[in-house]
């Protein structure tokens, strides 16, 4: 199985565009989170309806699903805390998204959507919990914001983790969590798009200008990771113990 | 400000079933309908392409403003509740705030088409062939939904 992972796209449309062109290539297309920026001059409602239409092609183009990120908030949900409630848009036009848990052939994947208070919280630890108790030979997660102590969350100049997500990679052992939500970390010396905590290996591609989003590929048959950014390109083995040295400063 | 709902209790209130066709594209009857619960299709050409499901939604009052037929379909897609003001163009010199509120709604749409346009000229610049922007303009021009609430709570550093 081959896996494209971008994060943060932040509702850059040229990247879109690509990912929209590339997605046939793979077996699956992971958007692990902030889809939608905050920041932009485009209403957040108009961004959505953007977003739904390139979902629509992604998912005309192969299998993707799509977890959320901070920046894809919309409203508060039946909890009364904040979610991207613009996705169950997405979930029925049949994109998988927030919440849901897929099986593809010997991998089962996990969306985690991002969470925003102690009862969503409560809930993606619910989902892992439950999902745990039929892995199959491969777990993959979907999850925004990488664990602190990671470098994968390392802005350099301070480690800016999610605090929750390394007692939960500690408890069930996943195989691959997808991130995304630190931009910076591919980019640092001490930083790293890869990261491997026990058994888990994290992956977050960081976030960069231009058409072409930095993304990861997996190639889960091969035991194989790649990074590609205007930095350059790293590759490490899956079967490695840790992450190699970077090669791109 | 006063609510579309609150401000509109003395229209005559009409249940109406899933499947129904409330507005027909081409018609000119000059009824301005407010949704008081369950969700609408906007349908053009055979295709839908809004969903309104904000209570307190107006629909029909381009037509009366415009002096123009309507421009979609509207039907139910689940059973609804709506208020029915047979005379649009009344309703709306009724009150300075229903002119208020819909004219807000109106601008509100325009602003969405506005923003979503001078953004795509500054990430594209002249490039050609962006298919989607038709299906896109129709839906801003015609979307009447809860207003997002962006941010979060447990992060709220927009710089990521």
């Amino acid at each position: 199985m081959r896996i494209l992972l971008v994060a943060d796209l932040h509702y850059t449309l040229p990247q879109l565009d690509w990912l929209v062109k590339v997605a046939p290539r793979y077996d699956l297309v992971v958007m692990a989170g902030d889809h939608l920026d905050i920041a932009s001059s485009v209403p957040l409602d108009a961004q959505t309806v953007v977003m739904l239409r390139y979902m629509d092609l992604l998912k005309a183009a192969g299998r993707v699903v799509v977890s959320s990120g901070n920046h894809d908030l919309t409203g508060v949900d039946a909890r009364g805390e904040k979610a991207a409630l613009w996705l169950d848009d997405a979930r029925a036009a049949g994109v998988p998204s927030d919440g849901m848990s897929l099986e593809l052939g010997d991998t089962l994947v996990t969306i985690c959507p991002w969470w925003d208070g102690p009862l969503g919280r409560d809930a993606v630890e619910a989902q892992l919990a439950a999902d745990a108790a039929r892995r199959p030979a491969r777990w993959l997660w979907v999850y925004h914001w990488p664990p602190s102590g990671s470098p994968t969350c390392w802005t350099g100049r301070r480690d800016y983790g999610d605090a929750d997500l390394g007692g939960w990679i500690a408890r069930f052992a996943p195989d691959f969590v997808l991130c995304g939500h630190v931009h910076q970390p591919p980019f640092r010396h001490d930083g790293a798009w890869a990261d491997r905590i026990g058994p888990t290996w994290v992956f977050n591609p960081g976030r960069q200008i231009g058409p072409v989003p930095a993304h990861v590929e997996l190639d889960l048959a091969a035991g194989a990771a790649s990074w590609r950014s205007l930095m350059g390109e790293e590759a490490l083995d899956l079967a490695a113990p840790e992450a190699p040295p970077r090669s791109v400063f | 400000m006063d609510d579309m709902l609150s401000l509109t209790t003395h229209l005559p209130a009409v249940t109406v079933p899933a499947g129904e066709t409330v507005i027909r594209e081409g018609g000119r009857e000059r009824t301005i309908w407010v949704l008081v619960q369950g969700v609408l299709n906007v349908r053009k050409g055979g295709m839908v392409v809004n969903v309104i499901s904000q209570a307190g939604a107006v629909v029909g009052e381009i037509s009366v403003l415009l002096g123009t037929p309507y421009g979609a379909d509207v039907e139910t897609a689940t059973d609804c509740v709506l208020r029915r003001a047979d005379d649009g163009a009344a309703l709306l010199a009724s009150h300075p705030a229903i002119t208020t509120l819909v004219a807000a709604g109106l601008a509100e749409r325009l602003n969405f088409v506005t923003s979503y346009l001078v953004d795509l000229k500054h990430q594209y610049g002249d490039a050609p062939g962006l298919a989607m922007i038709p299906d896109v303009l129709r839906e801003l021009s015609q979307r009447q939904r809860p207003k997002a609430q962006p941010g979060s709570m447990r992060d709220p550093d927009p710089e990521y």
